[in-house]
């Protein structure tokens, strides 16, 4: 009785512990396979992303030079010929100058962004309220002639890159400023949440042209623009870079809108220099 | 103290899988095994045990602590001079199943140890030699 009983315990035994063990080595097998899979996928995507930063980085130094060019010889023209080529070749003249300027324009804004992605962080504490309120009133020129009513309440001091975040700003700033334009009356809140322990989210409020929320997340791709730049002007570049340099500091970046209502952008920065 | 490096158990009755258990179980821990591996040694070993004496009635288990290239293991000899495994392939396959308490359960013993030798000829007895490593 007892030697049965012995011989289907160890039977049992036994089965258990090779199922236990062919279960371990699956899941082990599994999971080496994924983080294989992890690893590849993360080495070609920095690799990927080295070469965009490379080939940006060059493509905007080879474009100025051919760019200085036209430039000049626009310039020329006008000097030196302005007279034979009259009303119709000046409009002509005015055409090229300001396709010139703006793919200018365009290499300067490529190639800040792929300086953004280069700069090394230098981490500071940094006072959001003083560098808020020096930044809307560096944009006085702008605001010559529009009526904003500002709302800026007094925001944290935050550990991080002090120049990369103060292009954040400037670039949500900027922007809220911009997409206002045509209201007569325009109201810009800017604030931060302070509801989760481990990060502070802050926003730029805007009662300005909006978008539709079918776009949210392609505002920050690289060259995406919801508007015209009859419109609006500007490359595509800005929200980009914002998404990149609150990435680097570990934290998100979105944004909430209706179409002709105004817009909300977001970005979060992790507490740990709290 | 100087404890044993080897010792033998004879398989004459079915109590004697117990004295066999008890003893591989000794030699396990003395060896230095983890739990679970202490477990797996002793259940490989009274299966062993439970065929010799279930298919030849009688025999004898010898162990000893064995070295190999700086690695430390526990060897089990299970010698028993009965009929023999008449095919030790076809062994492997009828024990497949060792939920079904069928078969000798070769495969599962050959999975719970690390190495695994079998002497067989019809008439002249069965020789079954396991072996377990530890880990480093």
């Amino acid at each position: 009785m007892l030697q049965r009983e012995l011989a289907e315990t160890n039977h049992e035994v036994m089965e258990l512990t090779l199922e236990l063990e062919k279960r371990v080595e699956e899941r082990t097998n599994a999971l080496h396979a994924a983080q294989q899979q992890l690893e590849q996928k993360n080495a070609r995507l920095e690799a990927a992303n080295k070469e965009l930063e490379a080939f940006s980085s060059s493509v905007s130094h080879d474009l100025r030079a051919p760019l200085r060019h036209l430039q000049g010889f626009t310039e020329a023209l006008v000097e030196d010929y302005l007279a034979a080529l009259g009303e119709q070749g000046k409009e002509y003249l005015t055409h090229i100058t300001d396709a010139v300027a703006q793919m200018g324009a365009l290499i300067d804004a490529l190639l800040g962004f792929a300086r953004t992605a280069q700069h090394p962080l230098h981490h500071a504490y940094i006072d959001f309220s003083d560098l808020v309120h020096k930044i809307i009133s560096e944009m006085q020129l702008e605001q010559a002639g529009r009526r904003i009513e500002w709302i800026v309440p007094s925001l944290p001091t935050v550990h991080g890159d002090p120049t990369l975040l103060r292009q954040v700003w400037v670039n949500l700033v900027e922007n809220a400023m911009k997409y206002t334009r045509k209201k007569e009356c325009a109201r810009i809140e800017i604030g931060c949440r302070d509801q989760s322990p481990d990060e502070f989210v802050f926003f730029v409020k805007d009662n300005g042209a909006g978008f539709d929320m079918s776009h949210a997340e392609q505002l920050f791709g690289l060259f995406h623009r919801l508007h015209r730049a009859d419109e609006f002007e500007g490359v595509g570049l800005g929200l980009a870079n914002v998404r990149r340099i609150i990435d680097r500091h570990g934290g998100r970046t979105w944004a909430e809108g209706e179409a002709g209502k105004g817009a909300t952008f977001y970005f979060s920065l992790p507490a740990s220099g709290r | 103290m100087n404890a044993a490096a080897e010792g033998e158990v004879s398989i004459e009755t079915e109590g004697d899988i117990v004295v066999v258990r008890r003893a591989v179980r000794d030699a396990a821990t003395q060896a230095g095994f983890s739990g679970t591996d202490v477990t797996r040694i002793v259940t490989a070993a009274s299966e062993l045990a439970r065929n010799t004496f279930q298919y030849a009635g009688k025999g004898i288990m010898h162990w000893r602590l064995v070295e190999n290239s700086g690695c430390q293991g526990l060897e089990l000899r299970f010698v028993d001079q009965g009929s023999g495994i008449p095919s030790v392939n076809l062994a492997f396959q009828q024990g497949y199943s060792t939920g079904e308490g069928l078969g000798m359960g070769l495969p599962g013993i050959k999975r719970l140890m690390d190495e695994m030798e079998i002497q067989s000829h019809p008439g002249q007895g069965t020789t079954i030699t396991v072996k377990k490593w530890r880990k480093t």
